[in-house]
Protein backbone atom coordinates (compact mmCIF):
# COMPACT_ATOMS: atom_id res chain seq x y z
CA UNK A 1 0.00 0.00 0.00
CA UNK A 2 1.46 3.68 -0.59
CA UNK A 3 1.37 6.04 2.37
CA UNK A 4 -0.38 9.49 1.28
CA UNK A 5 1.39 12.29 2.43
CA UNK A 6 0.17 13.55 5.68
CA UNK A 7 0.78 14.17 9.29
CA UNK A 8 3.38 11.15 9.53
CA UNK A 9 5.76 12.27 6.82
CA UNK A 10 7.17 15.09 7.94
CA UNK A 11 10.94 14.26 7.07
CA UNK A 12 13.38 14.55 9.79
CA UNK A 13 10.24 15.63 12.29
CA UNK A 14 9.82 13.43 15.17
CA UNK A 15 5.92 12.73 15.11
CA UNK A 16 5.35 12.15 19.05
CA UNK A 17 7.42 12.08 22.19
CA UNK A 18 7.39 11.98 25.83
CA UNK A 19 10.31 13.54 27.02
CA UNK A 20 11.79 12.30 30.28
CA UNK A 21 12.54 14.56 33.20
CA UNK A 22 16.15 13.50 32.43
CA UNK A 23 15.82 14.47 28.85
CA UNK A 24 15.58 10.99 27.22
CA UNK A 25 13.25 10.79 24.30
CA UNK A 26 10.81 8.20 24.20
CA UNK A 27 9.25 7.62 21.02
CA UNK A 28 5.41 7.75 20.33
CA UNK A 29 2.44 6.81 18.20
CA UNK A 30 0.14 8.02 20.50
CA UNK A 31 1.37 9.23 24.25
CA UNK A 32 -1.60 7.49 25.88
CA UNK A 33 -1.37 4.15 24.06
CA UNK A 34 2.58 4.28 24.81
CA UNK A 35 1.84 4.33 28.68
CA UNK A 36 -0.03 1.36 28.41
CA UNK A 37 1.72 -0.61 26.16
CA UNK A 38 5.59 0.21 27.43
CA UNK A 39 4.86 1.28 31.28
CA UNK A 40 8.37 0.62 32.66
CA UNK A 41 9.94 3.61 30.62
CA UNK A 42 7.69 5.57 32.71
CA UNK A 43 8.66 4.09 35.98
CA UNK A 44 5.16 1.91 36.13
CA UNK A 45 4.46 -1.84 36.65
CA UNK A 46 2.39 -3.57 34.12
CA UNK A 47 0.07 -4.08 37.17
CA UNK A 48 -0.26 -0.34 37.10
CA UNK A 49 -1.71 -0.08 33.58
CA UNK A 50 -3.57 -3.31 33.58
CA UNK A 51 -7.75 -3.21 32.90
CA UNK A 52 -7.28 1.09 33.57
CA UNK A 53 -9.66 3.07 31.20
CA UNK A 54 -9.12 6.00 29.32
CA UNK A 55 -9.57 8.42 31.94
CA UNK A 56 -6.92 6.35 34.22
CA UNK A 57 -4.47 6.60 31.57
CA UNK A 58 -5.05 10.58 30.84
CA UNK A 59 -4.89 11.40 34.88
CA UNK A 60 -1.61 9.19 34.79
CA UNK A 61 -0.64 11.37 32.20
CA UNK A 62 -1.43 14.26 33.92
CA UNK A 63 0.61 12.87 37.14
CA UNK A 64 3.39 12.17 34.48
CA UNK A 65 4.06 15.80 33.48
CA UNK A 66 3.55 16.83 37.25
CA UNK A 67 6.60 14.78 37.48
CA UNK A 68 8.45 16.62 34.82
CA UNK A 69 7.74 14.62 31.84
CA UNK A 70 6.87 16.93 28.42
CA UNK A 71 4.38 15.38 26.34
CA UNK A 72 4.86 16.55 22.64
CA UNK A 73 3.95 16.27 18.98
CA UNK A 74 5.01 17.73 15.69
CA UNK A 75 2.15 18.67 13.99
CA UNK A 76 2.06 20.14 10.42
CA UNK A 77 4.69 23.24 11.07
CA UNK A 78 3.42 23.09 15.07
CA UNK A 79 5.53 22.03 17.44
CA UNK A 80 3.36 21.17 20.49
CA UNK A 81 4.38 20.95 24.15
CA UNK A 82 2.39 19.55 27.16
CA UNK A 83 4.35 20.59 30.56
CA UNK A 84 4.09 21.12 34.16
CA UNK A 85 5.78 24.72 34.13
CA UNK A 86 7.38 26.28 31.27
CA UNK A 87 9.85 27.84 33.63
CA UNK A 88 11.64 24.25 34.45
CA UNK A 89 10.91 23.00 31.30
CA UNK A 90 12.21 25.86 28.74
CA UNK A 91 15.60 24.28 28.10
CA UNK A 92 14.09 20.70 27.54
CA UNK A 93 11.88 22.23 24.59
CA UNK A 94 14.90 24.07 23.25
CA UNK A 95 16.41 20.97 22.94
CA UNK A 96 13.84 19.16 20.93
CA UNK A 97 13.77 22.44 18.94
CA UNK A 98 17.49 22.85 17.97
CA UNK A 99 18.15 18.72 17.73
CA UNK A 100 15.01 18.55 15.58
CA UNK A 101 16.32 21.32 13.81
CA UNK A 102 12.67 23.21 13.97
CA UNK A 103 12.88 25.87 10.87
CA UNK A 104 12.67 29.67 12.66
CA UNK A 105 9.34 30.33 11.16
CA UNK A 106 7.72 27.27 12.32
CA UNK A 107 4.97 27.35 15.15
CA UNK A 108 5.22 26.64 18.75
CA UNK A 109 2.81 25.91 20.97
CA UNK A 110 3.00 25.32 24.99
CA UNK A 111 0.45 24.67 27.02
CA UNK A 112 1.25 24.96 30.71
CA UNK A 113 -0.45 22.93 33.34
CA UNK A 114 0.62 25.07 36.39
CA UNK A 115 -0.79 27.54 36.23
CA UNK A 116 -3.09 26.78 32.92
CA UNK A 117 -1.79 28.67 30.36
CA UNK A 118 -1.47 28.51 26.81
CA UNK A 119 2.10 30.26 24.95
CA UNK A 120 1.84 30.84 20.95
CA UNK A 121 4.55 32.02 18.94
CA UNK A 122 7.23 31.12 15.96
CA UNK A 123 10.75 29.03 16.79
CA UNK A 124 12.22 32.67 16.79
CA UNK A 125 9.97 34.07 19.16
CA UNK A 126 10.84 31.19 21.46
CA UNK A 127 14.64 31.31 20.70
CA UNK A 128 14.60 35.09 22.12
CA UNK A 129 11.70 34.31 24.43
CA UNK A 130 9.73 37.02 23.13
CA UNK A 131 6.35 34.88 22.81
CA UNK A 132 6.06 34.95 26.35
CA UNK A 133 6.58 38.66 26.91
CA UNK A 134 3.44 39.50 27.02
CA UNK A 135 2.47 37.01 30.15
CA UNK A 136 3.24 37.36 33.68
CA UNK A 137 4.90 34.45 34.92
CA UNK A 138 4.37 34.66 38.61
CA UNK A 139 4.96 37.68 40.28
CA UNK A 140 7.85 38.80 37.85
CA UNK A 141 7.41 39.48 34.35
CA UNK A 142 9.15 36.83 31.65
CA UNK A 143 13.28 37.59 31.49
CA UNK A 144 14.24 37.68 28.04
CA UNK A 145 17.82 36.26 28.01
CA UNK B 1 2.56 -5.50 2.79
CA UNK B 2 -0.24 -7.43 3.87
CA UNK B 3 -3.61 -6.71 5.07
CA UNK B 4 -3.20 -6.50 8.79
CA UNK B 5 0.06 -4.62 8.17
CA UNK B 6 -2.27 -2.31 5.88
CA UNK B 7 -4.60 -2.33 8.95
CA UNK B 8 -2.24 -1.88 11.74
CA UNK B 9 -0.68 1.05 10.01
CA UNK B 10 -3.98 2.45 9.37
CA UNK B 11 -4.65 2.08 12.72
CA UNK B 12 -1.72 3.69 13.94
CA UNK B 13 -2.62 7.04 11.72
CA UNK B 14 -5.84 7.28 13.41
CA UNK B 15 -4.47 7.14 16.63
CA UNK B 16 -1.69 9.81 15.35
CA UNK B 17 -4.86 11.97 13.82
CA UNK B 18 -6.62 11.64 16.91
CA UNK B 19 -4.63 13.06 18.88
CA UNK B 20 -3.24 15.73 17.00
CA UNK B 21 -6.79 16.63 16.55
CA UNK B 22 -7.23 16.90 20.69
CA UNK B 23 -3.94 18.51 20.84
CA UNK B 24 -5.38 21.18 17.62
CA UNK B 25 -7.94 22.18 19.68
CA UNK B 26 -6.20 23.79 22.49
CA UNK B 27 -3.47 25.64 20.20
CA UNK B 28 -4.74 25.66 17.04
CA UNK B 29 -8.42 25.34 16.62
CA UNK B 30 -8.62 25.83 12.94
CA UNK B 31 -6.64 22.39 11.80
CA UNK B 32 -9.19 20.49 13.34
CA UNK B 33 -11.98 20.14 10.31
CA UNK B 34 -8.53 19.10 8.35
CA UNK B 35 -7.35 16.46 10.79
CA UNK B 36 -11.20 15.44 11.14
CA UNK B 37 -11.64 15.07 7.53
CA UNK B 38 -8.23 13.20 7.38
CA UNK B 39 -9.53 10.57 10.34
CA UNK B 40 -12.72 10.32 8.64
CA UNK B 41 -10.75 9.03 5.31
CA UNK B 42 -8.41 7.18 6.91
CA UNK B 43 -11.47 5.19 8.74
CA UNK B 44 -13.25 4.90 5.37
CA UNK B 45 -9.80 2.84 4.28
CA UNK B 46 -9.44 0.42 7.13
CA UNK B 47 -12.98 -0.18 6.82
CA UNK B 48 -12.14 -1.65 3.32
CA UNK B 49 -9.17 -3.67 4.68
CA UNK B 50 -11.04 -4.95 7.47
CA UNK B 51 -13.86 -6.53 5.22
CA UNK B 52 -11.09 -7.52 3.12
CA UNK B 53 -9.45 -9.38 6.06
CA UNK B 54 -12.58 -10.99 7.75
CA UNK B 55 -13.60 -11.80 4.43
CA UNK B 56 -17.06 -13.40 4.18
CA UNK B 57 -18.45 -15.47 6.82
CA UNK B 58 -18.15 -18.60 4.49
CA UNK B 59 -14.42 -18.03 4.31
CA UNK B 60 -14.09 -17.73 7.65
CA UNK B 61 -14.37 -21.39 8.38
CA UNK B 62 -12.42 -22.15 5.88
CA UNK B 63 -8.86 -23.04 6.90
CA UNK B 64 -7.23 -22.59 3.23
CA UNK B 65 -8.64 -19.13 1.95
CA UNK B 66 -9.63 -17.47 5.85
CA UNK B 67 -7.22 -15.64 8.03
CA UNK B 68 -5.49 -16.75 10.68
CA UNK B 69 -6.91 -16.57 14.42
CA UNK B 70 -3.73 -14.57 15.31
CA UNK B 71 -4.56 -12.16 12.70
CA UNK B 72 -7.99 -11.47 13.45
CA UNK B 73 -6.99 -11.08 17.10
CA UNK B 74 -4.64 -8.73 16.14
CA UNK B 75 -7.03 -6.84 14.01
CA UNK B 76 -9.13 -7.22 16.94
CA UNK B 77 -6.46 -5.29 19.45
CA UNK B 78 -6.12 -2.36 17.62
CA UNK B 79 -9.74 -1.63 16.41
CA UNK B 80 -10.97 -1.72 20.59
CA UNK B 81 -8.44 0.62 21.34
CA UNK B 82 -9.22 2.98 18.77
CA UNK B 83 -13.07 2.32 19.39
CA UNK B 84 -12.87 2.82 22.88
CA UNK B 85 -11.01 6.24 22.52
CA UNK B 86 -13.46 7.25 20.14
CA UNK B 87 -16.05 6.96 21.83
CA UNK B 88 -14.42 8.08 24.76
CA UNK B 89 -13.88 11.40 22.75
CA UNK B 90 -17.61 11.72 21.80
CA UNK B 91 -19.07 10.93 25.70
CA UNK B 92 -16.94 14.72 26.37
CA UNK B 93 -18.56 16.72 23.12
CA UNK B 94 -22.01 17.59 22.89
CA UNK B 95 -24.50 19.23 20.28
CA UNK B 96 -23.84 19.00 16.87
CA UNK B 97 -20.13 18.12 17.18
CA UNK B 98 -21.29 15.52 19.12
CA UNK B 99 -23.93 14.22 16.78
CA UNK B 100 -21.14 14.24 13.92
CA UNK B 101 -18.94 12.30 16.10
CA UNK B 102 -21.21 9.48 16.82
CA UNK B 103 -21.02 8.43 13.53
CA UNK B 104 -17.17 7.73 13.34
CA UNK B 105 -17.14 5.93 17.03
CA UNK B 106 -20.44 3.90 15.87
CA UNK B 107 -18.35 2.89 12.33
CA UNK B 108 -15.29 1.77 14.47
CA UNK B 109 -17.61 -0.13 17.09
CA UNK B 110 -19.24 -2.09 14.02
CA UNK B 111 -15.99 -3.11 12.59
CA UNK B 112 -14.53 -4.13 16.44
CA UNK B 113 -17.71 -6.37 17.14
CA UNK B 114 -17.17 -8.16 13.29
CA UNK B 115 -13.53 -8.41 13.89
CA UNK B 116 -14.88 -9.71 17.99
CA UNK B 117 -17.95 -12.22 16.06
CA UNK B 118 -14.84 -13.56 13.52
CA UNK B 119 -12.59 -13.91 16.87
CA UNK B 120 -14.93 -16.30 18.28
CA UNK B 121 -15.67 -18.05 14.95
CA UNK B 122 -12.01 -19.07 14.78
CA UNK B 123 -11.54 -19.49 18.47
CA UNK B 124 -13.92 -21.97 18.91
CA UNK B 125 -13.06 -23.96 15.69
CA UNK B 126 -9.18 -24.08 17.17
CA UNK B 127 -10.95 -25.28 20.35
CA UNK B 128 -9.19 -21.93 22.07
CA UNK B 129 -12.46 -20.76 23.01
CA UNK B 130 -12.87 -20.53 27.00
CA UNK B 131 -13.91 -17.84 29.86
CA UNK B 132 -10.07 -17.07 30.55
CA UNK B 133 -9.54 -16.24 26.71
CA UNK B 134 -12.39 -13.82 26.43
CA UNK B 135 -10.95 -12.22 29.77
CA UNK B 136 -7.70 -12.11 28.37
CA UNK B 137 -8.67 -10.52 24.90
CA UNK B 138 -11.11 -8.18 26.68
CA UNK B 139 -14.12 -9.68 23.87
CA UNK B 140 -16.94 -9.48 26.30
CA UNK B 141 -18.26 -5.64 25.69
CA UNK B 142 -17.88 -6.52 21.96
CA UNK B 143 -19.76 -9.67 21.48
Amino acid sequence: MSKAKGVEEEGLRPEGLWLSPDGEEVPVIEHLIEIQHNPEAFGLSPRDVKGVTIENLRDIAVDLIKKGWTRFRYLSGTWNFEVDSVRSRIDAIERILVGHRAYPQERVVVSQATPKRDYQGTVSEFYDRSMFRHYELGRSRWRVT
Amino acid sequence: MSLIDDAEYLLRRLAVLREAEELASQGVPDMVPDLRRLYRSTLRHLGAIVARVLGSKASMGSRRSGPSLEVVERLFLGLKVEAEFEKWRVSRLRGKERKEAESDADELARMTRQAAAAVKLLAEAHGEWSEQYVDDLGLEPWL
